[in-house]
């Protein structure tokens, strides 16, 4: 069952436009005035990859599964659960890759249930292990190294 | 229309400026008058953070979406809708007004108002290419996450060339609200399943809806 992708066509991940990226901002997000959390954190990440799509997801599941966690995919969406470091909880995180311009994708990670740091320790660590699909832009070529340098 | 409970409310304007009695509020909005009297428990939280003042500062209003003091274009701008009276603070009542467009009751018709409102930076009652390219480069900022001026342009084209039916380099109001039918996804934003709930999230302390004394 985990090792089952169900994709519903030959169509690729879903494309954002310029507002569905816009409408992720944590500032637009006014449900957190509500949230009587104590433990702050993030409870929403995302990164870039200029990997093939399937290569991402493909990566993404084996590194989860690696960390002991389960996976279940369908499209291009995966259901990350399982215990906590301590196994005193459950944790589960919903992955999902959309494309934002060819050949260029973005990964949103978001805490479906569990803990918040457990949430943001697992991400760190995820991420660290996804070190080779995600795209880290360093500054434009030609630009920033010189200001870099003329700043003091 | 007439003054409820006029002596408790007096007492209460004085500690908090602008505010109105939970009865007259929920007249006024979708909310029912716990819910209001929940919203205000929320509201003393908040505008008590930083000063208390009874007034909610930009400052305050960064503090408790953020739970840290931090800058950002859209919590501004959303700041700035919710003080309708342009005196750089949210009065009670401005909070209610305002949070009532997000409850899931309301017409969408109010909510792609606030939205087109909320995305038109510079009120010129357009949404300017400029203002969505200053959006966009915000969010990716925000996310850790940084595209070329090539890339940022290309997903701006095809962003109008989908929503600008006219092709004039912008959006008006009704290409917003066409743009909108055909993204519905775009307004989940605009409506908060919570509001729903605040009476068992933020329970006041007020037994039954004769408000004597609201201020404690």
């Amino acid at each position: 069952e985990d090792n089952q992708h169900t994709f519903d066509d030959e169509a690729g991940p879903l494309t954002l436009n310029a507002f569905d990226l816009i409408i992720l901002s944590q500032g637009l997000n006014l449900s957190a005035l509500f949230d009587r959390r104590q433990d702050y954190g993030k409870l929403q990440n995302r990164f870039l990859s200029r990997k093939p799509a399937n290569v991402i997801l493909s990566s993404m599941e084996v590194v989860a599964q690696s960390m002991g966690f389960k996976t279940h995919i369908r499209n291009y969406k995966m259901r990350v659960e399982g215990p906590n470091a301590n196994k005193t909880s459950h944790l589960t995180i919903m992955l999902q890759i959309f494309e934002v311009a060819p050949s260029i994708f973005m990964v949103e990670l978001e805490r479906s249930a569990g803990d918040t740091s457990e949430y943001n320790k697992f991400v760190n660590n995820y991420c660290s292990k996804l070190d080779d699909i995600i795209w880290k832009v360093s500054a434009e070529k030609g630009k920033s190294r010189t200001s870099r340098l003329s700043k003091r | 229309m007439g003054c409820f409970h006029s002596t408790a409310t007096a007492r209460a304007r004085r500690r908090y400026p602008g505010y109105d009695h939970p009865m007259q509020l929920a007249s006024q909005t979708a909310f029912s008058v716990s819910e209001v009297e929940a919203l205000f428990e929320l509201f003393k939280t908040i505008s008590g953070s930083v000063v208390d003042d009874g007034l909610i500062s930009k400052e305050e209003f960064q503090l408790a979406l953020f739970k840290s003091k931090m800058d950002n274009i859209f919590a501004n701008r959303i700041f700035d809708l919710f003080d309708v009276k342009k005196r750089g603070v949210i009065d009670f009542a401005d909070f209610v007004q305002a949070l009532n467009v997000f409850h899931p009751s309301v017409p969408m018709e109010e909510k792609i108002d606030f939205s087109f409102k909320l995305y038109d930076m510079d009120n010129t009652g357009f949404i300017e290419r400029k203002e969505v390219k200053q959006m966009l480069i915000a969010l990716l900022s925000e996310s850790g996450m940084r595209l070329s001026d090539e890339t940022i342009e290309s997903i701006l084209d095809k962003t109008f060339s989908d929503a600008d039916v006219n092709q004039d380099g912008k959006i008006d109001r009704a290409e917003w609200e066409n743009f909108v039918s055909r993204n519905p996804s775009l307004m989940k934003i605009m409506t908060l399943p919570y509001l729903k709930d605040i009476t068992t999230t933020f329970p006041s302390f007020v037994f039954n809806s004769k408000v004597d004394d609201i201020v404690t």
